[in-house]
């Protein structure tokens, strides 16, 4: 609306001016309440903290969700089968999905639960051990249940995503170390809302085909598996329903969820956990494994064998053949007749021996009588008799000569010594006159003395001049 | 030779396994005479030529099971989805 000009001091209506009344009934405005509330605000998502838990006798439930600020009803419905209704309990912190909408009786807007999830990883954790106590309790986790698995599996089934990592790593495992394995696959989605309840059906499924087979055509086992994820991720294998298709199925059932960390009530069910899918499909395959080894090393084993058997017949044939030559009766005709030649030889010995001792002995008497013959006496004394004389006067012929050879030696020895011999040749001898005495020192003798020279022809006197 | 000496692939292989094994055992513990040494050593021969053949299987067999319309499982074979994950 235009008013020109406009005055600055022109506010308008200070006051609104009253509409046309639109009078409701608390029914009329209720509902338009509730169309706002449902068209604007709809299927929502909150989380909050459980309180003033009522189940009804008629099996819908109340409670109202709160935080710190503010508070929320809620109902959930008996025919709401799929909800988790389990996990609510006083105080539980939750995550809801529903509808939220107006209670018109009361003017009370709530939010009608359509599903439930715990929230935080501890809500998961204590939800996970109190289904392990629940299925422990149970016996679920028997090691009496456990079954063994088939050393050799012919048929495996599979129970995972058909595109998931699990899947391709199984395979390639297989195919890797022993290929002559049939898979079948029973597909399932392996995590989000429903995937446990998925997981169930196919186990169900592999189980009802198998019974249907013929003989040896059905399954040996079944590998339920999945690849890593976060907790949540994995939370399928931690629910009851799968937990449940496990313990009922009648093939053995191996469990290989996640990482090796990641341990699941599927884990604990089922016969045999795994860490990982590939070490599941190692497990799964490990005896073709040994059994290839066995094999290449049989035909060596077998060689052997056979080669020791002939070696040992070979031997017993020697041996036997051998024992039977030394069984030969010539051989003891033979020992007789080399021992008759031994004892023949020796008799012949011994008697020869004799024979010469006595011939010795005789021999020997034979010079003895010669030489004691009386003849024989008188001619050995004569002829000692006549080499006596003879010896006899050899010496008296040499004894006489002998003494004139001495005598001539005398008298030359003498003629030598003779002392007229040395003064022929020049020297004299000078002596005391009055003593006689030899003088051979010149100091003997003094001024005066009477000296007495004998020369070779005569002697002379003189008298020292000192 | 009366034994079959042609390697028969119905047997599992389980229990040519287990038969080679027992074979294999016979012989080394046993003090066989030369002959039965001999017909053993035929029938360990057999058994490796089975075990060979059904180890050296090349081919993963891979099939998927499905609901008919009726409910009932039925097998699909030769279903090898590429790995996409």
């Amino acid at each position: 609306m235009a008013h020109s000009p406009p005055s600055p001091w022109d506010f308008g209506d200070l006051f609104e001016r009253e509409p046309a009344r639109r009078v409701f009934t608390v029914a009329e405005l209720t509902l338009q309440v509730k169309r706002l509330l449902e068209r604007q605000v709809g299927s929502v998502w909150v989380t909050g903290e459980v309180s003033g838990l009522r189940v009804q006798a008629s099996g819908h439930i109340y409670f109202t969700l709160k935080d710190a600020a503010s508070q929320l009803s809620c109902t959930l419905f008996r025919s709401e089968t799929a909800t988790r209704r389990d996990l609510l309990r006083e105080g539980a912190q939750v995550l809801l999905r529903g509808d939220l909408t107006v209670y018109e009786p009361r003017g009370q807007y709530q939010l009608v639960v359509r599903a439930l999830e715990m929230q935080g990883r501890g809500a998961l954790q204590e939800a996970f051990e109190m289904l392990k106590q629940k299925l422990a309790a149970q016996g679920l986790f028997d090691p009496g249940r456990k079954r063994a698995l088939p050393r050799f599996p012919r048929r495996i089934g599979i129970v995972t995503s058909p595109t998931g990592a699990a899947f391709a790593d199984v395979r390639h495992v297989m195919e890797r170390r022993f290929a002559g394995i049939e898979l079948v696959l029973a597909p399932s989605r392996v995590q989000g809302q429903g995937a446990a309840a998925e997981l169930a059906q196919a186990l169900r499924l592999l189980n009802t085909w198998s019974a249907m087979q013929p003989e040896g055509e059905g399954l040996n086992v079944i590998l339920l598996t999945r690849g890593g994820g976060s907790l949540e991720d994995l939370w399928a294998f931690n629910e009851e329903v799968l937990a449940r298709a496990i313990g009922e199925s009648a093939l053995p059932v191996v469990s290989a969820v996640g990482h090796e960390i990641d341990f699941t009530i599927s884990d604990l069910v089922a016969d045999l956990r795994a860490a990982t899918p590939s070490a599941a499909a190692e497990i799964l395959t490990q005896h073709y494994v040994a059994s290839r080894e066995l094999v290449s090393e049989a035909v060596s084993r077998l060689r052997l064998q056979v080669r020791r058997g002939l070696d040992e017949a070979q031997t017993r044939r020697m041996s036997s053949q051998r024992r039977l030559k030394l069984a030969h009766p010539r051989r003891g005709i033979e020992a007789r007749a080399q021992r008759l030649d031994e004892a023949r030889s020796a008799l012949l010995r011994v008697a020869g021996s004799r024979l010469r001792d006595k011939r010795a002995a005789l021999e020997a008497l034979v010079v003895r009588a010669r030489a004691v013959r009386p003849t024989a006496v008188l001619i050995r004394r004569a002829q000692r008799l006549k080499e006596q004389s003879h010896r006899l006067r050899e010496m008296a012929r040499q004894g006489l000569a002998a003494g004139r050879v001495r005598q001539l030696a005398a008298l030359g020895r003498l003629r030598l010594l003779n002392p007229q011999n040395v003064l022929a040749r020049g020297y004299s001898i000078t002596t005391d006159e009055a003593t006689g005495r030899v003088l051979r020192d010149a100091r003997e003798i003094r001024a005066g003395q009477k000296l007495r020279t004998r020369l070779s022809l005569g002697q002379v006197r003189s008298t020292a001049e000192g | 030779m009366s034994r079959a000496a042609k390697p028969n692939p119905d047997v599992p292989f389980e229990e040519a396994i287990g038969k080679l094994e027992e074979v294999l055992s016979e012989m080394e513990e046993a003090d066989l005479p030369l002959e039965k040494l001999v017909a053993h050593f035929e029938e360990g021969t057999r058994l490796i030529q089975l075990c060979q053949a059904k180890l050296g299987e090349a081919e993963l067999k891979i099939s998927q099971l499905e609901k008919s319309s009726d409910g009932a499982a039925v097998k699909r074979a030769g279903a090898s989805p590429g790995s996409e994950a």
